[in-house]
């Protein structure tokens, strides 16, 4: 029913903190006003914005909290010990790891192992998935 | 970078200013739901042309401001891609509203003849155009093609019959934007009597027939994901 891309042009919306290397006043966006932007400041910006400003090499992409080793870990072990499905960190995490991965891995401290842990909790919730499906 | 373009500013504040009863952020929210209710509905959904054109209008205007900003502006780009966005959900609405009037449109026209004055626009104007043009060209097709071969007696299309009907009794993902309490689900056979009531927690999420839903995707209770 709904396109891969299109789940990821929702995850877009989320927003994500960067910080600029370049100062700005502010953007009045349709969806909103977004800024301003000064050099080494943190602001918060949706994640298409994010991606094109690193692209552009503008920004460094602040990680979302929930995206480190640690917390992932434990995430993982909660998820896997329960029954049912867990709250998640976010509802696009699994489109967010993917975009922030592939665009802005240098900016994430261990991408790789925070790669794996994505992955294996979705496997999870997949596996979780599969089986109550079993069951109707 | 530069300096703040007086007039792109300016601009800014008079279209707010408008929108009285609703800024562009908030217009632009709905519409998304719209769409993504419109994605998952079975049925064609009321029309909502209004937040169509209230986006375009947005679009044109910052368009128009865009024009008058300077080359190498970096609002430019920015302001662009968000326009391809915005246009894009646009474009992906009205392809989804003219896939089911194609697929459904002796229903939806039927249905639309029998809307009260002050009932809720089930078609825009175009779309109502573009539903009466495709249901001549179906019937002039079929009428050419097969029917003036067949016996008298033969010669009519049943509507009831023959047309196609959005299939109601599908089952879709929803999400409850509110508490909603005893919201009646019918049996899903007529023979079955068990009735059921189900209370909605805001925020959960839940599986189920669109047949009693509908109501409640109108009025914003839920939105289908």
């Amino acid at each position: 029913m709904m396109d891969p891309s299109e789940v990821e042009f929702l995850a877009e919306k989320e927003l994500v903190t960067i910080i600029p290397n370049f100062s700005h006043n502010k953007f009045y966006l349709i969806s909103g006003d977004i800024g301003p932007f000064n050099p080494g400041l943190p602001v918060d910006v949706p994640l298409w914005l994010a991606i094109n400003m690193k692209q552009r090499q503008k920004c460094r992409i602040q990680p979302p909290e929930w995206m480190n080793v640690e917390f992932l870990e434990a995430k993982k072990q909660e998820e896997k010990e329960s029954a049912v499905f867990e709250a998640v960190m976010n509802p696009h995490f699994m489109e967010m790891s993917k975009l922030l991965l592939t665009h802005a891995a240098d900016d994430i401290t261990n991408a790789d192992e925070v790669h794996a842990l994505i992955k294996d909790l979705w496997d999870i919730r997949a596996a979780k998935l599969r089986q109550s499906v079993d069951k109707l | 970078m530069s300096t703040p373009d007086e007039s792109y500013e300016e601009q800014d504040e008079d279209s707010e200013e408008e929108e009285v009863e609703m800024t562009a952020a908030e217009a632009l929210a709905k519409l998304e739901e719209a769409w993504l209710n419109e994605k998952f509905a079975p049925d064609l959904l009321e029309s909502k042309s209004d937040l169509v054109d209230c986006m375009l209008e947005q679009i044109n205007q910052m368009e128009e401001n865009l024009r008058k900003c300077k080359k190498g502006d970096m609002r430019i780009l920015i302001h662009r891609m968000e326009i391809d966005r915005i246009r894009f959900i646009i474009s992906s609405y009205l392809r989804r509203r003219l896939e089911k009037i194609e697929m459904f449109h002796q229903e939806i026209l039927h249905r639309d003849s029998l809307r009260k004055e002050d009932d809720p626009l089930l078609l825009s104007e175009e779309e109502l155009r573009f539903a009466k043009d495709y249901a001549d060209g179906v019937q002039s097709h079929f009428k050419s093609l097969v029917l003036t071969h067949l016996p008298q007696n033969f010669q009519k299309l049943d509507r009831e019959k023959t047309a196609p009907k959005p299939d109601v009794d599908s089952y879709v993902f929803l999400k409850a934007n509110r508490d909603q309490d005893q919201v009646l689900i019918e049996p899903e056979l007529d023979d079955d009597p068990s009735a059921e009531v189900v209370d909605l927690v805001k925020d959960s999420q839940y599986i189920m027939r669109f047949r009693p839903l509908a109501p409640l995707v109108a009025d914003g209770t839920v939105s289908l994901i």
